[in-house]
């Protein structure tokens, strides 16, 4: 077992960290995690102004005094709070595609805030015009996502081929000419080249299929994205993603790209449920708040169980100290101490519950929101939340705050054999090494 | 001195980072300071640090540490010694990255 865990580690490592190093990726998730803040306040935002029941319609007593406390307050702070939802969920490309130039750009060492720049630029080319190229914001949420990712990264891989090859370069120095105006005159061909072929790329796209880039990435998309949202969709991507963690690959390299269904599919349902569609009706189940806060709950492998299962069940050393030094974090869905720790990586006995836990959190949670028993999630208020409190705000369902208890319960229940045996050989190795 | 401590969230580094600090004031160290982020705010400035500390899981990221960091040295912490926090180890290594000698 041991040797099979060495050779593993020996052979996958490069491999995965060549897949977590990839530069796209990288790029992508980095700038997921930037805007993080944003997105939690706008989700926040949208929970405070939209109370879930109509209190008009209660029984007089205490849910309906709260309910209406709540309407109340919503209708007092909702010019600000609705802006400030608003711009955070509708102009989010924006953002993302301003980070990943960002990131790109870092990743080339080019220098200053033309990548960044750039790449909203060539991303509001594609996206902020309609086929006539008259402005438009239709694309500026969630369902521009693909354009803002495409565009970005097209817009600085191109920068950096022309700047680097100096394609362009308009040389003032040397005659007293001040160093930032040298910048932008050296910018200008390649910026110029960089707009110029956002434009071609949106001129041909419009001639060839009669809508805009999003447009049609919204067409090609839409069969993926429910087809990732099916019960077999969710099934897969637990199996991959924990499979991939437990060879080391991180599991942002597979969720951080997923983000881009998952907010397309949050955005979607927002709009149905502002529009007054009820929260277990809503278009999508598997979004963010479903991953993060029912299937992997204390962390990815739904380690939150795994954490129960350690302080109350082992005597080894190792065993215990990774369960006092995991607990905390696991309220924080921060894992990595017990990942490390156990080690659940490359562990071929560990395997089995690390990816059967969130498996079954997978299936339950899917069944009970498909057949309406739980709502539907309508906010993200980011991951770090304590899991059945995030469940809660991401639903306003109280009934899903208290799944998520007894998730944690069943994830115990499947770590604690497996756990046991673990024990039993760690606390064999610590006996020896004492003797 | 100062250390940039990196993982993906820059927030189980901060556990790390505690055990660092306390480590060091055992040996006598009290100028240490030690910068924990997450691996995209690490990436926004990267430069002028004494010491780079990857969590194992950014150690991905190893080479475009390597490349801001000139010869100052870049060390991935052990998946054991991170899951144990064992920032004995840790600091042991930096000791030993940047010949500090310190009398006891």
């Amino acid at each position: 077992m041991e040797k099979f865990s060495a050779m593993l580690e020996k052979k996958l490592l490069p491999l995965a960290n060549k897949i977590s190093g990839q530069k796209y990726i990288k790029a992508i998730s980095y700038a997921f995690m930037s805007i993080i803040p944003f997105l939690t306040i706008g989700s926040l935002a949208l929970v405070l102004i939209s109370p879930p029941m109509d209190y008009t319609s209660l029984e007089p007593g205490f849910v309906c005094s709260f309910m209406k406390g709540w309407a109340d307050l919503a209708a007092a702070v909702r010019i600000p709070v609705r802006a400030i939802y608003k711009v955070t969920m509708e102009y989010m490309s924006i953002f993302v595609a301003a980070g990943i130039a960002n990131y790109l750009g870092k990743h080339y060492q080019m220098k200053g805030f033309t990548p960044t720049v750039a790449g909203v630029v060539g991303y509001l080319i594609l996206a902020g015009v309609d086929i006539g190229s008259s402005t438009t914001v239709a694309y500026m949420g969630g369902t521009g996502l693909f354009a803002a990712i495409f565009a970005s990264i097209v817009a600085v891989e191109l920068l950096h081929f022309l700047t680097a090859r100096k394609v362009g370069y308009i040389s003032l120095e040397g005659n007293g000419v001040p160093e930032a105006l040298t910048e932008s005159f050296a910018m200008l061909i390649p910026v110029g080249l960089v707009l110029l072929t956002m434009g071609v790329i949106h001129w041909v796209i419009v001639l060839l299929t009669g809508s805009t880039f999003p447009e049609l990435m919204t067409i090609i998309m839409t069969p993926l994205l429910n087809a990732t949202n099916s019960i077999w969709g969710g099934i897969i991507l637990v199996f991959l993603v924990m499979t991939f963690w437990w060879f080391g690959i991180h599991d942002t390299c597979i969720t951080g790209p997923m983000k881009v269904f998952w907010t397309t599919a949050l955005t979607a349902n927002i709009a149905a449920y502002t529009a007054g569609t009820a929260i277990t009706q809503l278009p999508y189940i598997i979004l963010d708040p479903f991953w993060w806060f029912f299937v992997m709950i204390g962390g990815s492998g739904a380690t939150f169980g795994l954490v129960l299962a350690l302080l109350t069940a082992c005597k080894s050393k190792q065993l215990k100290t990774v369960g006092k030094l995991g607990i905390v974090p696991a309220f924080f869905n921060i894992n990595e101490p017990v990942i490390f720790g156990v080690p659940l990586m490359m562990n071929p006995l560990m395997y089995i519950p690390f990816v059967g836990a969130p498996l079954i959190n997978c299936i339950i949670t899917y069944i009970c929101m498909a057949t309406g028993l739980v709502g539907r999630a309508i906010s993200y208020p980011g991951w770090n939340l304590f899991c059945p409190v995030a469940a809660l705000l991401s639903t306003v369902d109280i009934k899903a705050m208290i799944l998520v208890f007894i998730l944690i319960v069943v994830d115990a229940l499947i770590y604690l054999p497996f756990v046991k045996v673990l024990d039993k050989q760690k606390l064999a190795e610590e006996q020896q090494q004492e003797n | 001195m100062k250390v940039l401590l990196c993982c993906y969230g820059g927030l189980s580094t901060g556990i790390m980072k505690k055990k660092i600090e306390d480590e060091a004031a055992k040996d006598g160290v009290n100028d240490l300071e030690i910068k924990a982020v997450a691996i995209a705010e690490a990436m926004d400035n990267p430069e002028n640090y004494d010491v780079y500390l990857l969590g194992p899981q950014v150690r991905y990221a190893v080479d475009d540490f390597k490349k801001v960091a000139g010869n100052k040295p870049v060390i991935v912490i052990s998946p054991a010694d991170f899951g144990m926090m064992r920032a004995d180890v840790v600091w042991k290594q930096i000791k030993k990255e940047l010949n500090l000698t310190i009398k006891n």
